[in-house]
């Protein structure tokens, strides 16, 4: 995936760069409700204000955002494609099935499906082969088809042959966030399969059913399907680290360089899905997206693992497409909540890693890292009111040259699902504006009856805060301001600041 | 009859805490897909069943169990595989490096029976020759949908001659006799000449002592 | 109740436009579906679920519009195909002569592994009219010299033959399964760290 940064490209990371906050917020302090348009698409936001990322000053809501291309013989197939999504006698397609809000397809060039997210993959050949058709067509014209737009749904296609990867959408997401999306099923495809392999099954077997390769996969491909409508982690492409003092996590990481073995890349300690430490060869880096694409694996799997040792082969994209790593891993606690992960280039190493293992573990004992990392999970994320600013209910802030977030835990209002649901499609709302490819923005403001939203790109971060209503925008600036000095001054408890090396 | 078996049990027993151990042996536990491998393995390590929904092994999972045989300590490392397609070829690699190898089928898949045949068509081609081999009949408790009989594992198993017999990780039906009579055989055939010497101890035949003691479920079919 | 892994078959139907294709196509899926594809697309797309040989086996069945126009598109309507329908009219000679090259245009396009093996059926429509010119005879002969492709007679009024043509083809499709191995070493991409490319994508942090 382009413009993605490594997880920590080299051993320390300076603090972020001072932020010049009033000159960028200019614009949105000396905007008044005059000047600033209701958004006519949505009559719930009041007002809303937007700063492009080149410093043109807009406030009209209505921001000419090149729209779909018209095209008469696309248009009219992307119609069949429609039709046959809404059809009533469609028997295979039942109508809570064609309700869902976001369908993901995997399938082959031929047409042969490999996955569906809802429902039965092999009881949509027929749609799948009118995608493949679509495809097809368009490339026959010397273009790649990337998206259709038909109402208020999205079909958005990426290519990466011998696979064809197809999101169906008709939730809030933008064009951009789905093709992000197909990224990440299409990495977690390979991290089973590695593109070598599947290159050279294709080049002589264009009729394969992949999903030979990929049976107990589904697992794998749902909890990331579910997690990208849930977790800040796909939207960012930034991963979470377990809040921990900055001096305990560099224990963890001593522990984690015992490790060091022939053909050892990484060391990686995970609790509750949150990073905990990584420790790596001096010349590799641990990508963001690898990194995801593992951890939802272990994610997904853990009620298999057992309380044993696992060895899996993984074949991780950024890092070498064409090999697999293999991967040690076990549990450290009764409840599987802490994991340790080794990812070794020798696929024989499993008992040498056992070893490697017993000498962490002891290492993590002798500094009580185990104690520690229990209680950082245990006691929960921090909560918004520990900022201090009480008009400040909830926000995401990614530090862009680590590829690491931070949030708090949700309170009141968004103390129930449905206002978590809800909050998160702002979230991404939000994140789609302000990254449209073809109209960046530095700020966004908005302001509704139930919230009012600020979302910042800056050149070391992304900040997307939820305020009251009722909140002036001196205040939010102020609280912004307030904001970033917190996260500035708790930086090593919040982030994996560094990574040691072997 | 039975005084003697309760003697040959007590040779062999289970679960000892302590993680030394006088002499360790790997173990892999193959077969198909859906089979019942880790059930068979959750059974015998925690004497529990993993009911619900099928989870598929991820990769390989690793296991020690600590067994008594003689008044030795004995440590079994046991190997669980998936039986997926894509990781058959590891599977081979480890094949070369196991003791022993519990080749498990499912009575109510008749295609799991099938592939047998290419199961020990791999072991032969990637296992040690001397590998102890043993082939498990698994949910001996699904009466009522059994696809094969217990004369056809019996009769195939006698084809290659290796031991066979029938379990439950549901019931526990001869779980722990397939692991402790393979602990047994490995131990055994881990004792040189000399430790014999002056031993009054029969020898053991794991074929023999197998089908000496499993227990057949109700409807053998 | 089948045992087996499912299996999924993608078949093509070819042949000149008016040999009944659709007809039969609606015979033997017996679902009702509307062909509203095959004018701008080229090929309508239907899904039938079959029993062979104790495995649960999905056709994938393209349905071509078999009109020139679309012939630019072969490749992706070929690709990957496990099996190849050609069907003529017997009432019309053209259509059975054009049967040779709708073989060779799908023998090109799709580029199987296995040309030799790759499974076709024919299938003579519209018996059931008065004035059929090609007979039988004729047709088996073809079919004969062509690796002995199966050959079958029907009319749209009657499905009984269609029923076992696509039984046929789904057999022979599978037997060709029979022979795909995976390949013998999954791994043999060992990673050298040592000499593994991986420069970080963006700046350093530091």
């Amino acid at each position: 995936m382009e413009d993605d940064a490594t997880i920590l490209s080299t051993g320390h990371v300076t603090s972020s760069e001072s932020v010049d906050v009033p000159s960028d917020f200019e614009n949105l302090a000396s905007s008044n409700s005059q000047n600033s348009a209701s958004n006519p698409a949505n009559p719930d936001i009041q007002e809303e204000v937007f700063v492009s990322a080149d410093d043109q000053y807009v406030s009209d809501s209505a921001l000419s955002l090149p729209g779909p291309s018209s095209d008469d013989d696309i248009s009219f197939r992307q119609r069949k494609l429609t039709m046959l999504m809404t059809e009533e006698d469609e028997s295979e397609l039942s109508s809570s099935w064609k309700e869902k809000k976001s369908h993901i397809f995997v399938l082959t060039e031929a047409g042969k499906p490999v996955y569906s997210r809802h429902g039965c993959e092999d009881k949509l050949s027929s749609l799948m082969g009118v995608m493949v058709a679509i495809v097809s067509c368009v490339h026959d014209r010397n273009d790649t088809i990337r998206s259709i737009v038909a109402g208020n749904r999205k079909f958005v296609f990426l290519i990466k042959l011998p696979l064809v990867l197809v999101a169906v959408s008709s939730a809030l997401e933008t064009i951009h966030q789905i093709e992000i999306h197909l990224h990440y099923v299409y990495n977690t495809i390979i991290s089973v399969v590695s593109l070598s392999q599947l290159n050279r099954i294709y080049s002589t077997q264009k009729n394969y059913d992949l999903r030979r390769l990929l049976t107990g996969t589904d697992k794998f491909l749902d909890h990331l399907c579910n997690s990208m409508d849930q977790d800040p982690q796909y939207l960012l492409r930034a991963v979470k680290c377990l809040p921990l003092a900055g001096h305990m996590r560099d224990f963890v990481g001593q522990s984690l360089q015992q490790s060091k073995t022939d053909d050892l890349a990484f060391a990686v300690l995970v609790s509750s899905g949150q990073v905990v430490s990584i420790c790596r060869l001096k010349e590799h880096n641990l990508d963001t997206t690898d990194l995801q694409v593992l951890l939802n694996l272990v994610n997904a799997s853990a009620t298999s693992f057992h309380a044993g040792e696992s060895w899996l082969p993984i074949c991780l994209a950024q890092f070498n497409p064409s090999g697999f790593l293999h991967a040690h891993i076990s549990f450290l606690d009764e409840k599987l909540q802490t994991c340790l992960i080794f990812l070794s280039a020798d696929r024989d190493a499993f008992f040498t890693l056992c070893e490697c293992k017993k000498k962490v573990v002891a290492k993590l004992n002798k500094h009580k890292c185990l104690e520690a990392i229990h209680l950082a999970y245990s006691k929960a994320d921090y909560t918004v009111s520990k900022v201090g600013i009480p008009e400040l209910w909830h926000f995401l802030y990614k530090t862009n040259n680590i590829s690491q977030f931070t949030c708090p835990e949700f309170s009141v209002p968004y103390h129930n699902e449905k206002q978590r649901q809800r909050l998160f499609g702002l979230y991404q709302e939000m994140h789609g504006k302000i990254h449209n490819p073809a109209a960046p923005l530095k700020l966004h403001y908005s302001v509704s009856d139930e919230e009012t939203l600020l979302a910042w790109v800056a050149s070391g971060f992304e900040l997307y805060a939820t305020f009251s209503p009722l909140v002036t925008k001196n205040q939010a600036i102020s609280a912004v301001d307030r904001l970033l000095r917190w996260i500035k001054h708790r930086e090593d408890e919040l982030f994996m600041m560094r990574t040691l090396t072997f | 009859m039975n005084g003697q078996n309760q003697a040959r049990r007590t040779r062999i027993s289970s679960s000892l805490s302590s993680t030394e151990f006088d002499v360790s042996f790997k173990v892999m536990v193959i077969g198909d897909s859906g089979v019942g491998k880790t059930c068979l393995l959750v059974r015998y390590k925690d004497g529990t069943f993993l009911d619900g929904n099928f989870i598929s092994t991820v990769g390989f999972d690793f296991k020690n169990k600590m067994v008594e045989v003689d008044g030795k300590r004995v440590k079994l490392q046991i190997w669980d595989t998936a039986g997926q397609e894509r990781f058959r070829s590891m599977t081979h690699n480890f094949f070369r490096n196991a003791s022993a190898l519990l080749l498990v089928y499912d009575i109510c898949n008749a295609q799991s029976f099938v592939n047998v045949a290419n199961w020990i068509a791999d072991v032969k081609r990637y296992a040690s020759p001397n590998v102890t081999l043993v082939m498990i009949g698994n949910k001996s408790d699904c009466s009522s949908q059994r696809m094969v009989k217990y004369k056809d594992g019996e009769r195939l198993a006698k084809e290659y001659n290796i031991v066979f017999l029938e379990t439950s990780a549901k019931t526990g039906l001869n779980v722990d006799l397939a692991f402790e009579a393979v602990a047994q055989e490995l131990y055994n055939n881990s004792l040189t000449a000399a430790d014999l010497v002056g031993s009054h101890k029969e020898s053991f035949d794991l074929k023999n002592y197998v089908d000496s003691e499993k227990e057949r479920s109700n409807c053998c079919g | 109740m089948a045992s087996g892994k499912k299996v999924l078959l993608k078949v093509i139907i070819l042949g000149d436009s008016g040999v009944g294709k659709t007809s039969l196509m609606n015979q033997y899926v017996n679902k009702k579906f509307s062909n509203q594809y095959k004018a701008t697309i080229g090929a309508d797309f239907l899904s039938k679920d079959m029993v062979v040989d104790d495995r649960l086996v999905t056709m994938q069945i393209w349905d071509t519009a078999g009109q020139e126009r679309f012939q630019s598109l072969g490749v992706a309507f070929y690709r990957g195909a496990d099996c190849c329908v050609l069907v003529y009219d017997v009432t019309m000679p053209n259509t059975f002569k054009t049967l040779d090259s709708w073989r060779d245009e799908f023998l090109i396009q799709a580029s199987p592994r296995d040309p030799e093996n790759l499974p076709f059926v024919v299938i003579g429509n519209k018996i059931d009219l008065e004035n059929r010119v090609v007979s039988y005879k004729r047709a088996q002969g073809w079919c004969h010299t062509k690796n002995d492709i199966p050959y079958f007679e029907c009319s749209a009024k009657d499905n009984i033959n269609v029923e076992q043509a696509f039984q046929t083809v789904a057999k022979q499709a599978l037997l060709q399964e029979a022979d795909v191995e995976l390949f013998p070493d999954q791994f043999p991409d060992r990673i050298d760290l040592k000499s593994n490319d991986n420069k970080p994508k963006s700046d350093c942090a530091c």
